[in-house]
C-alpha cells in the first residue's frame, strides 16, 4: 500500500518534471539551430542570411538601412536569383537573375595612361548583375519573378524596370530614394562601419553610379595579351593555376595558394562567350563574394609575405590565416590586411 | 535494504521516462501545418478539376501521368509507371555559367528520368492526352510509347476545356511569359492546391506565370545536374553522408538520398513525412552520383504551395526566419506548411550561401 503510493507519487512528480526538462532540452536545441554569434570563431565562406545584402524581413538586425520590416516577404534569394523564368538578357554571366540587367551602355569607364588592360569598353557578364542595384539605376525591388506563384513581371527584364513596391522604406531611408526605391545618390560619406556583417550604419560606396572612371576597372582583361604586357602581372599569370571547365580561374601570384574553398578565392571570368581560354577578366566578382558574411563582402587573399606584420597585431600572416580557420583578427576579419587583397594580383 | 532498491530502480526509470518525453519535442513544421503532404486530387494537377484546363471525358485523377498496365518504360527508373509519351532530351538549351561546375558524365546537363516525366506536360510540346492506356480497356495506345517530339497522337474520349494555357493542339500555350502580369494576393497562399481551386479561378490567379517551361531551360535552375560534391565546397555540408545515412534505405544508385545540411541524426533537421524531404536522385549508371531533378525540390502530389517539398538542415535558421512579417515586422505566424520557401530556406537546404 505504502509502495503503491510511493509510486503515484513518483509518477506524478516525473510527469511535473518532465516539463521543465522538456523546455531545457529544446533551448538546447534552440542553442544548435540559433544564430551564429557574431566575431567569435571563424566564419563560413558564404552565409547571405548574416550580410547587409539581406534586403528581407528576415534581416536579423533592425536599423539596416534598406527598410526593416517593410519589405514584403522573408525569402532572401528572391531579390537577385529565381529558380525559373531568369533574366536571359545576359544569359550565364547572371545566375538566374532575378532583376533588371542594365544596358551595358552608358558607362563612363576607368582609363589611365598607366592602364595596359584589355577592355570591352563597358560592364559585361557578373558585374552587370552587380551593377543592377549597384549603379544606382534600377529599383532595388525590380524584380521579374515574385515570391510565390502569379507574380511574373516581363516588363521588368529589360531597363529601365520598375519598382514592384517589395521594398518600402518606411519613413525613407538613407539609402533609398523614396520615390523610385532606387540607391540614393550621395551617399559616399564614410559614416559607419563598412564591414559586410550587419552593423547598420551606412556603407560608402553603395551607389557606384553610372560613372565608374573612379572605380577599379571591371570586365578588363588581366593584360596579358592584346594591349602590351604588364610586367607586374607576370606572376599572376603564370603561377595561377588553369581554368576550370567554366572558364573560370582562380588567381595567385603564389603557386599553390589558392584558397581550398574557391569561393574565398581570388578569380578572373572567361569573356562574354564563356568559353574558356578565351580571356581572363577581372569582374566585380573577382574580389566579392555577394554572399560572404566578410567585411565589404571580400573574397580572401592568396597572397602571404612572411616579412609583413599586420596593423591588427596579429603578426606575420602565414598560409593559416587565410583559411576559414585562421585567427578572426587576421584574414577572416580583414581580408584586406597588409592590403594583401591588393598585392593577390599586383606585384607592387 | 529492498525497498530502497525498489525506490532507486523507480527513480531511474522516472528519470528515463522523462528524458524519452523530452526527446519526443516534434519538428516545427509538424506543429504549424496540417495538410496531408500528398493530396493530388486538391491540387491543380488533378486536371478535372483545374479551372485552367478542364479536363472531361474522365473523371479519373492519376491516368493523366500513371498507369497500372503498360506504361511507358523509356525512364522507366525514375518515372513510375509513366502513362505519356516522354519527350527527347536532346531538344534542350541548358543552364550554363561561369560559376556551374556540375559535372554529368553525358557531358551535358540533359534533363534525366523524373524531369523528363515533368517536362512532357511542362515543355509545352507534348500534349495533355498523348496517353498510353486510356481510362478502362481498349484504349491502348502504342505510338505514345518511348521518347518523342511534338504532340504525340492526342486521344478524342478527353478533352481539355482549358482557357489561355491549352492551345489547339491540346499542349501548353506558348507565350504567356510575355503577356501575363498577374498579382498574388496575401490571401491566396496556396497557390499549388486546393486553396486555388477554390478560392482562385478569377483572371489574377488564373494562369500560373510558369506551366510551360519551354524547351529553354537556360532561365531555369538547372536539372540533369550532378551535384558538384567534389568541386563546390557550397555542397559540402549537403554531399556528407549522401550515399550512406542520407540515403532511402536500399543501396546506393537505386535510392534517393535526402538533402540536408546537417546529420540527419540530429532532431529537427529534416521533416518527418520523407515524402515532404527535397532529395537527390541516384545515377543506376554510375553510383555514388546523385542528381538534381525538378522532383529533388517538388513534389507533383503535394497541396502546399508550387507544389514545394520543404525545408530541411539550414544551420541557423529560426522561427523568425520562416514567418512573413507583417508591416510592423512581427511575424503573422505562418509556417514552412503555407509558405515552404519563406526565409528562402528551400534555397539554403542545398546552397551553403
Amino acid at each position: 500500500m505504502r509502495l503503491k503510493r510511493k509510486l503515484f507519487m513518483l509518477i506524478a512528480g516525473a510527469l511535473v518534471l518532465a516539463v521543465p526538462i522538456l523546455g531545457w532540452a529544446m533551448h538546447l536545441g534552440s542553442l544548435t539551430t540559433g544564430h551564429p554569434e557574431g566575431a567569435a570563431g571563424p566564419r563560413a565562406a558564404e552565409d547571405i542570411k548574416n550580410t547587409l545584402h539581406n534586403l528581407s524581413s528576415s534581416n536579423i538586425v533592425a536599423g539596416i538601412n534598406i527598410g526593416p520590416g517593410a519589405n514584403t516577404t522573408a525569402e532572401v534569394c528572391v531579390f537577385c536569383h529565381t529558380p525559373h523564368g531568369a533574366n536571359l538578357n545576359a544569359p550565364g554571366a547572371t545566375p538566374l537573375w532575378n532583376r533588371t540587367v542594365p544596358n551595358p551602355g552608358g558607362y563612363t569607364i576607368y582609363g589611365s595612361p598607366n592602364f595596359d588592360g584589355t577592355n570591352s569598353g563597358q560592364p559585361q557578364g557578373v558585374s552587370l548583375a552587380c551593377l543592377s542595384c549597384h549603379d544606382g539605376t534600377i529599383a532595388l525591388d525590380s524584380l521579374i519573378n515574385m515570391p510565390g506563384s502569379g507574380g511574373f513581371r516581363f516588363a521588368n527584364t529589360t531597363p529601365p524596370g520598375g519598382t514592384t513596391n517589395m521594398i518600402a522604406p518606411a519613413g525613407g531611408s538613407a539609402f533609398v530614394d523614396p520615390a523610385l526605391n532606387t540607391m540614393n545618390n550621395s551617399q559616399r560619406t564614410d559614416s559607419g562601419p563598412n564591414y559586410g556583417v550587419i552593423l547598420g550604419g551606412a556603407a560608402p560606396f553603395p551607389n557606384l553610379t553610372t560613372n565608374l572612371s573612379d572605380d577599379h576597372p571591371i570586365s578588363m582583361q588581366i593584360p596579358s595579351t592584346g594591349a602590351g604586357p604588364d610586367p607586374q602581372f607576370d606572376q599572376l599569370i603564370n603561377n595561377s593555376p588553369a581554368a576550370d571547365v567554366s572558364g573560370l580561374r582562380l588567381l595567385t601570384r603564389n603557386a599553390g595558394s589558392v584558397n581550398a574553398d574557391k569561393r574565398d578565392s581570388l578569380r578572373s571570368y572567361p569573356g562574354v562567350n564563356r568559353t574558356p581560354g578565351s580571356g581572363y577578366y577581372i569582374e566585380c566578382a573577382s574580389c566579392h563574394n555577394p554572399h560572404a558574411p566578410r567585411p565589404m563582402f571580400l573574397r580572401l587573399p592568396s597572397r602571404y609575405d612572411s616579412a609583413m606584420s599586420l596593423a591588427s597585431g596579429g603578426g606575420a600572416t602565414t598560409t593559416a590565416d587565410m583559411g576559414v580557420g585562421g585567427p578572426v583578427e587576421l584574414i577572416a576579419d580583414n581580408p584586406n590586411a597588409g592590403s594583401l587583397v591588393c598585392l593577390s594580383c599586383h606585384q607592387k | 535494504m529492498r525497498r530502497l532498491i525498489v525506490r532507486r530502480v523507480l527513480w531511474i526509470f522516472v528519470v528515463v521516462c522523462a528524458l524519452g518525453i523530452a526527446t519526443l519535442g516534434s519538428p516545427v513544421w509538424a506543429t504549424h501545418d496540417v495538410r496531408l503532404s500528398e493530396d493530388v486530387s486538391r491540387t491543380k494537377h488533378n486536371l478535372s478539376s483545374n479551372p485552367d484546363i478542364m479536363a472531361t471525358g474522365t473523371t479519373e485523377v492519376c491516368i493523366f501521368c500513371h498507369t497500372p498496365h503498360g506504361a511507358n518504360l523509356a525512364a522507366s527508373t525514375q518515372a513510375p509507371l509513366w502513362n505519356r509519351l516522354l519527350p527527347d532530351d536532346t531538344s534542350y538549351e541548358v543552364y550554363e555559367s561561369p560559376n556551374f561546375d556540375a559535372q554529368d558524365f553525358t557531358g551535358i546537363h540533359r534533363p534525366k528520368g523524373v524531369s523528363l516525366a515533368c517536362l512532357s506536360c511542362h515543355d509545352g510540346s507534348i500534349a495533355f492526352d498523348a496517353l498510353v492506356n486510356l481510362p478502362g480497356s481498349g484504349g491502348f495506345v502504342p505510338t505514345n510509347l518511348g521518347f518523342g517530339r511534338g504532340p504525340g497522337t492526342s486521344t478524342n474520349s478527353i478533352n481539355f476545356f482549358g482557357g489561355a494555357i491549352v492551345d489547339g493542339s491540346k499542349t501548353f500555350t506558348e507565350g504567356l511569359r510575355d503577356v501575363t502580369e498577374v498579382e498574388k494576393t496575401s490571401e491566396s497562399p496556396f497557390s499549388g492546391g486546393l486553396h486555388d481551386l477554390v478560392h482562385g479561378g478569377g483572371g489574377s490567379e488564373g494562369s500560373e506565370p510558369f506551366p510551360n517551361l519551354g524547351l529553354d531551360l537556360r532561365d531555369d535552375h538547372p536539372i540533369g545536374m550532378e551535384i558538384p560534391c567534389l568541386t563546390d565546397a557550397q555542397f559540402n555540408q549537403i554531399c556528407q553522408d549522401l550515399t550512406t545515412v542520407k540515403l532511402d534505405g536500399g543501396t546506393d544508385g537505386t535510392n534517393v538520398a535526402y538533402i540536408s545540411r546537417t546529420s540527419p541524426q540530429q532532431a529537427l533537421v529534416w521533416p518527418m513525412e520523407k515524402r515532404d524531404r527535397l532529395r537527390a536522385y541516384p545515377s543506376t549508371d554510375q553510383p555514388g552520383r546523385y542528381y538534381i531533378e525538378c522532383a529533388s525540390c517538388h513534389n507533383p502530389h503535394t497541396p502546399r504551395v508550387s507544389f514545394l517539398r520543404l525545408p530541411s538542415g539550414v544551420p541557423g535558421l529560426v522561427d523568425k526566419d520562416l514567418a512573413p512579417s507583417d508591416t510592423a515586422g512581427n511575424p503573422t505566424g505562418k509556417m514552412w506548411g503555407q509558405i515552404p520557401n519563406a526565409g528562402s530556406a528551400i534555397c539554403l537546404s542545398c546552397h551553403a550561401k
